[in-house]
């Protein structure tokens, strides 16, 4: 289909496992430019596995990844190429992973500084834009600790931003934050999709992924089991699996938007990060 | 056969000595005594003399002869093993009642001991190889707790530009003569010529006359003349029964010269003062006897605090280097590296750092000096490895502790940025894990300090040697150690408030240190 937007990162066939644990059983899936692609399902399905092995954070066992048609080398890379392909897609985490040894400025300025070899007083300026942008340059000079958690997210996003990503990868980014503080992150989310921004976003939110995402892909188990637009994969499920999840999720909290991320299928929430 | 009826001159001499010396009311004694054991104290490390045997038990010339006179006095032999350093500060506090380890007879131990009549004649001799026909800039090993560095000093006609090394015992001063450390030492005759028959030293040889003889006593209190005339009465039968020639034989190998032993009991009749009066310190002269030994051992100490500060502060400074590349290194990707570190960290915190001294002391000081042929390696860089190794394993396993507690999210932000493994630690992870590391570092630190009190065993004069060194010269017992432990506390202090300061400063402005790093 060649009217399309083009595909910037492309999985095939992606497997991994971790031991005997199978999470990632033959991936198949395309980033298009420009678009958003949320990813959902139960805990454990193998989301934030399938995120990490995109920006080579984890190598997957086996598979092809290609970026921009090209095919990606992961089995043998050289630090410095892996950081080339890492640098293209910005990542932000559940946890935030501000460096709490770095004050707000600092935490932004690091990459482009360290990374890509912008001079500081530079770096500076564009870090201050990047606050404006997610509201909180009268931050700069406080120390992550200070935050609340909303505003860490923020940051985090600022400093994923400041590399210039072509992709932006947000895993769960609002799950670790209280309520009122969800709506303003997906404001800025929204707002980045707006602009232009390709990302793919690991949600529970389904009524954001309703509302931004293009595409949507139902992860059960290592496989997408369904995808397609908003529309199609919310109000016309074909999948046992995909139906049986949305019953349970909208008989668990009708309205708020937020699954009930326990107990699906009976699978424990494994929370991996402190 | 016994010796005595072959010399009649001598012994009548010595009877005479003896009635002077001996008013007939042996009895009085007993009132030193609260119940019927006589407690004896001796090293336990002054071969052939006294020594311990698999059991533990005392056993030697001096073991033998304490029993043995005990039970002529009519006592149980209760014998004491203690420190030589701390031997007569023992019998000033009353831990025994008499030293019986090989003590010579010197004025300067007279004026704070009563002494029995000499159980044997020694005396200091020179040993050295074969060949070796001068001692003009000899370097010349002694042990700390002799008189011999003494003696050294003061003939510098004998022992012309010689430099002077002090070891802990004669087992370590053939160890040192072994491996080139020292060219010739000075040590008691007899015990000399123990080692040379224990074959340790093939090549040592006796070299000119005796320096200086040595009369040996048994030591007591100042007010127990008693008891002493007891010992001197029990001495006396001893030798006369052929018992004493028994254990002298039995022990250190020869026939007791037992003329050379008579003609020392004319000098101690001769010498030592009749009465309890003029043995004793006179009230008056002791307290100027007091001022003098501390004021004279003040630079002595602060001789030593200066060597341990010197050793600390280097170590300290180094170890934090060396001990973070280690500590990076149990975290590096090659198998190798990580494997080297975690080997080196297990070897080291695994064996004690006395032996890592002698180790770098005796073992590779001595490999290097020979490879290169000439002295690169002293005892001071010996014991700047050994400190610098051990804290280095210590900071480094420290410093892989804070590394591994570091959120692995840290990783993962990181290294979605675009930075490099090695940025990733330099930058974010090992400033957070010299900040968490931080208190148990200083801890290092502060055992460090203390544990540089152990480099006296390879000869340098550091604090707690100087302390040790000043309790045996002047038999003050407290105050040098006193002294020792006082600025010991104010260095750890120091070190404390400082590694306190710098965490408030790091818990304030977190980025002072990362920017530093
Ligand atoms: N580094 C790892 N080592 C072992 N198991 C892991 C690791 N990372 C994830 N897993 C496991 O893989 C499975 C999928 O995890 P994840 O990708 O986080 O799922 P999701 O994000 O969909 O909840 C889980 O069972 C998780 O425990
Ligand atoms: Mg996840």
């Amino acid at each position: 289909m060649s009217d399309r937007p083009r595909v910037e990162i492309e999985t095939r066939a992606l497997r991994k496992s971790f031991g005997p644990l199978t999470v990632l059983d033959g991936v198949d899936f395309k980033v298009r430019r420009h678009q958003v692609h949320a990813l959902f399902g139960p805990s454990g399905s193998g989301k934030s596995t399938f995120l990490r092995c995109l920006n080579l954070l984890e190598y997957p066992d086996s598979g092809e990844i290609f970026w921009k048609g090209e095919p990606v080398d992961y089995r043998n890379m050289r630090p410095a190429e892996l950081s080339r392909h890492r640098r293209k897609m910005g990542m932000v985490f559940q946890h935030f992973h501000l460096f709490p040894h770095r004050k707000v400025l600092d935490n932004i300025i690091e990459g482009p500084v360290q990374v890509l070899g912008t001079p500081t007083r530079k770096a500076r300026e564009q870090g201050m834009q990047l606050l404006q942008q997610v509201g909180l340059e009268e931050k700069a000079m406080a120390w992550p600790e200070q935050l609340s958690g909303g505003q860490k997210q923020r940051v985090a996003i600022a400093r994923a931003l400041a590399m210039n990503p072509e992709v932006l990868l947000l895993d769960e980014v609002t799950s670790a934050l209280d309520v009122e503080m969800i709506s303003g992150i997906n404001e800025l989310l929204t707002g980045l999709a707006a602009a232009g921004m390709t990302m793919v976003v690991v949600t529970h939110d389904l009524d954001f992924a309703r509302r931004v995402a293009d595409c949507l892909c139902f992860f059960d188990e290592g496989r997408i089991v369904e995808s397609g637009p908003p529309e199609k994969v919310l109000d016309r499920p074909e999948s046992p699996r995909l139906i049986d999840f949305l019953s349970s999720f909208q008989a668990s909290e009708p309205g708020t938007g937020k699954m009930n991320k326990g107990g699906l299928y009976g699978r424990p929430m494994v929370k991996k990060h402190k | 056969m016994n010796k005595l009826q072959k010399t009649p001159g001598i012994l009548s001499l010595v009877l005479l000595a003896c009635l002077a010396l001996l008013p007939f009311r042996v009895a009085a004694g007993a009132s030193d005594m609260n119940d019927s054991s006589l407690r004896l104290a001796m090293s336990g490390a002054f071969q052939p003399f006294s020594t311990t045997d698999a059991a533990g038990k005392l056993v030697g010339f001096d073991a033998d002869m304490a029993r043995e006179l005990a039970r002529q006095m009519g006592y149980a032999p209760q014998l004491i093993q203690t420190d030589w350093a701390g031997i007569q500060a023992g019998l000033q506090t009353g831990k025994y009642d008499l030293i019986c380890g090989s003590m010579a007879i010197t004025q300067q131990r007279l004026e704070k001991m009563l002494f029995s009549l000499p159980y044997y004649v020694s005396g200091a001799q020179i040993f050295t190889r074969r060949g070796n026909d001068n001692l003009r800039g000899s370097r010349i090993g002694v042990t700390e707790d002799s008189t011999y560095a003494h003696y050294i000093e003061e003939h510098p006609d004998l022992f012309p530009q010689v430099s002077i090394f002090t070891y802990g015992s004669e087992a370590e001063i053939v160890a040192a003569m072994n491996t080139d450390k020292i060219d010739a030492f000075v040590s008691d005759r007899i015990v000399g010529g123990f080692y040379i028959r224990q074959g340790a030293a093939g090549d040592i040889r006796p070299w000119g006359d005796l320096l200086y003889r040595e009369a040996v006593g048994i030591a007591a209190r100042t007010d127990s003349s008693a008891l002493i005339r007891q010992v001197n009465l029990a001495l006396l039968a001893l030798v006369q029964s052929g018992t004493y020639e028994k254990i002298y034989r039995k022990w250190v190998g020869t026939t007791p010269d037992l003329k050379l032993l008579f003609s020392a009991w004319g000098d101690y009749a001769r010498h030592i003062p009749r009465s309890d009066q003029s043995i004793r310190p006179a009230a008056e002269t002791q307290q100027p006897v007091f001022a003098d030994s501390l004021s004279s051992m003040l630079p002595l100490l602060a001789r030593g605090a200066v060597l341990t500060l010197l050793l600390s502060m280097v170590t300290a400074v180094t170890a934090m280097g060396t001990g973070a590349l280690v500590g990076i290194g149990t975290v590096s990707r090659q198998p190798f590296l990580r494997r080297v570190s975690n080997g080196f960290i297990w070897v080291v915190r695994g064996t004690p750092l006395l032996v890592q001294l002698f180790m770098a002391y005796f073992a590779l000081a001595t490999l290097i000096n020979r490879l290169l042929g000439f002295e690169a390696i002293g005892a001071l860089g010996a014991a700047f490895i050994a400190l610098i190794v051990n804290t280095t394993a210590y900071n480094a396993e420290t410093l892989r502790g804070g590394i591994t507690a570091v959120d692995r999210g840290q990783w993962d932000a990181a290294a979605s940025i675009g930075m490099t493994r090695s940025k990733i630690l330099r930058r974010i992870v090992l400033p957070q894990a010299f900040r968490d590391a931080l208190p148990s570092l200083g801890n290092n630190l502060v055992v460090l300090i203390k544990d540089t009190s152990l480099v006296g065993a390879i000869t340098l004069i550091e604090l707690t040697y100087v302390a040790r060194n000043v309790v045996f010269q002047t038999g003050q017992a407290f105050l040098p150690f006193l002294c020792a432990a006082g600025f010991y506390l104010a260095m750890i202090s120091l070190v404390t408030l400082g590694v306190k300061a710098l965490e408030n400063r790091l818990r304030r402005s977190r980025r002072a240190l990362g920017e530093s790093i």
